[in-house]
């Protein structure tokens, strides 16, 4: 039942979300063959660029922060910084093993790299694998295109 | 002015964190820290029982995963006392240097990506995908290969292997051409990297700094002291494809054109090899023990950036490696990093970065 007080631009916030879908401009933290697995992405064969996700250089210019790689506890600090740097509304997406859980270098295998970025900053998808291939990696930022459009931006009036 | 960047910034192109002191963008001194990828990997494979070690050591450094197995490998043989079938050598051997190609590769997206040159980064990065199909169909997986193991490898070179890498040398041979046109031929190019980045033969000789990067300074590759034991390995500067005819100012330029060189060398002696390789047998059966006898295996081999040591102890019937210790190539090439960006401006850091090809994953493992 709609509130009688509250109007609701339904084909306008679906407009909105599908075009923050097809704009997600990523910074990436570098670390691990992850890291080159998303430049094969980025690469002429799989082309990510289709998908409207292109690298930008500065933190505060992008929507999506890609992790690859194993973050150590000396670089959780500067991660959680970079993450509060980036502008709402902003996903996070974790890439590989060594970001989700720690990997082969969980503190419980011997291995000092944080276990698991989520108790670091709030973690939108998940792509498993060691590292992930190719087309793995697109389907992750796939199922984050379909989390955007189903957000609903535009506050109710 | 005092300035401090990274560890996660374009400047760096891998997690580091420096700090410079300016004058305009002339950097007066520059400090570098490391530490951001550290993973503690020497002491997890000292956790792990033996088995997990070749697995740990692909991940010493992640773009070439394949030289952190095989002078592991070569370290645990050597504590094994074991000798391989030959043509285990043969496709260890194959296999290396079609890693040397995707690491060279490597290292041109890296400067394509430091120019910015975008056309060089499409074209290195397709030249790479046909490197890395080549080993999902020897292997099954493009990165972390696992392909090595005691007493041999994994398995037979599969059905058309050989063939498709025949093809690739034949294609790549023709691209090389187009590579050269595009970026050594380039004047303007050129001018961003000659006369830039010197690295002296005096800092080479002081730190021990190996690889293309000694070679491109006029030094050995290698310290003439050090001798890698693998039939492979022992011939390899001997060899005609061994890059040496490049210039030896030891500046971007110089770097770059050996790098092209390596490239050229990697591809005729691939050539070869896949029509020299021996039939027999793969792997050594029941090479690898549960328990492993007591003392030091150590492992020596030229890696694409430079030379790369494994020591690995073993206690009496220990079911772990007591203690592991790697020596990188990039580790003695960061002592000389704040000397080689003094003088330097701001703006020409990732591309002298890049060019020295490092891998932070490698020092901070």
């Amino acid at each position: 039942m709609i509130p009688p007080s509250t109007v609701h631009l339904s084909t306008l916030e679906k407009v909105g979300g599908f075009c923050q879908s097809q704009s997600l401009w990523y910074f990436h933290i570098p670390g691990g063959c992850c890291a080159d697995e998303l430049l094969n992405t980025f690469g002429c064969r799989y082309d990510l660029e289709r998908f409207g996700c292109r690298p930008v250089l500065n933190p505060q210019h992008a929507d999506l922060l890609l992790i690859s790689g194993g973050i150590s506890q000396k670089a959780a600090p500067y991660l959680q910084t970079l993450y509060h740097e980036m502008p709402s509304p902003k996903y996070v997406v974790a890439i590989g093993a060594c970001a989700i859980t720690g990997g082969l270098f969980a503190p419980q295998q011997g291995g000092s790299s944080l276990p698991g970025l989520d108790s670091l900053i709030p973690i939108d998808v998940y792509i498993p694998g060691c590292p992930p291939r190719p087309e793995a990696i697109m389907n992750g930022l796939i199922a984050l295109q379909e989390k955007v459009k189903q957000r609903a931006f535009l506050p109710s009036v | 002015m005092k300035w401090r960047v990274g560890p996660y910034h374009s400047l760096c192109l891998e997690p580091m964190r420096m700090e410079f002191d300016l004058q305009g963008t002339e950097i007066q001194e520059a400090k570098i820290e490391v530490g951001f990828l550290h993973k503690a990997l020497e002491q997890a494979m000292t956790k792990q029982p033996w088995s997990a070690t070749l697995v740990y050591a692909g991940h010493l450094d992640p773009e070439s995963s394949f030289f952190g197995e095989w002078v592991t490998c070569i370290a645990l043989e050597k504590l094994l006392r074991l000798s391989l079938p030959p043509r285990a050598h043969w496709i260890r051997a194959i296999v290396a240097e079609l890693s040397r190609l995707s690491l060279s590769l490597h290292f041109f997206s890296y400067i394509a990506k430091a120019l910015p040159f975008e056309t060089l980064l499409h074209y290195t990065l397709r030249e790479r995908e046909m490197i890395l199909d080549l080993f999902e169909l020897l292997t099954g997986s493009r990165h972390a290969q696992h392909f090595l193991r005691v007493g041999g490898v994994a398995s037979d070179t599969t059905a058309g292997f050989l063939d498709r890498i025949l093809i690739l040398c034949k294609e790549m041979t023709h691209r090389l051409t187009e590579y050269r046109d595009i970026l050594l031929e380039n004047p303007l190019i050129q001018q961003r990297m000659q006369q830039q980045g010197q690295l002296r033969k005096e800092w080479i000789e002081a730190h021990g700094i190996t690889g293309i990067n000694a070679l491109a300074s006029g030094a050995p590759a290698l310290p003439p002291q050090v001798t890698t034991d693998h039939p492979f390995l022992q011939g390899r500067q001997a060899m005609p494809c061994y890059p040496r005819n490049g210039p030896q100012s030891g500046d971007i330029y110089s770097r770059v054109c050996l790098h092209m060189e390596a490239l050229q060398g990697s591809l005729s002696l691939l050539e070869q090899w896949c029509e020299q390789i021996p039939p027999g047998e793969f792997l050594q059966p029941h090479a690898f023990p549960k328990t492993f006898p007591e003392g030091i295996g150590q492992g020596c081999l030229e890696g694409p950036r430079g030379l790369l040591c494994c020591d690995i102890t073993s206690a009496e019937k220990g079911t772990h490696p007591e203690k592991v210790s790697f020596s990188t190539p990039t580790e003695r090439l960061l002592p000389v990093l704040p000397l080689l960006l003094k003088g330097q401006l701001l703006q020409d850091i990732p591309l002298l970065l890049a060019s020295l090809h490092l891998s932070i994953a490698e020092v901070d493992r």
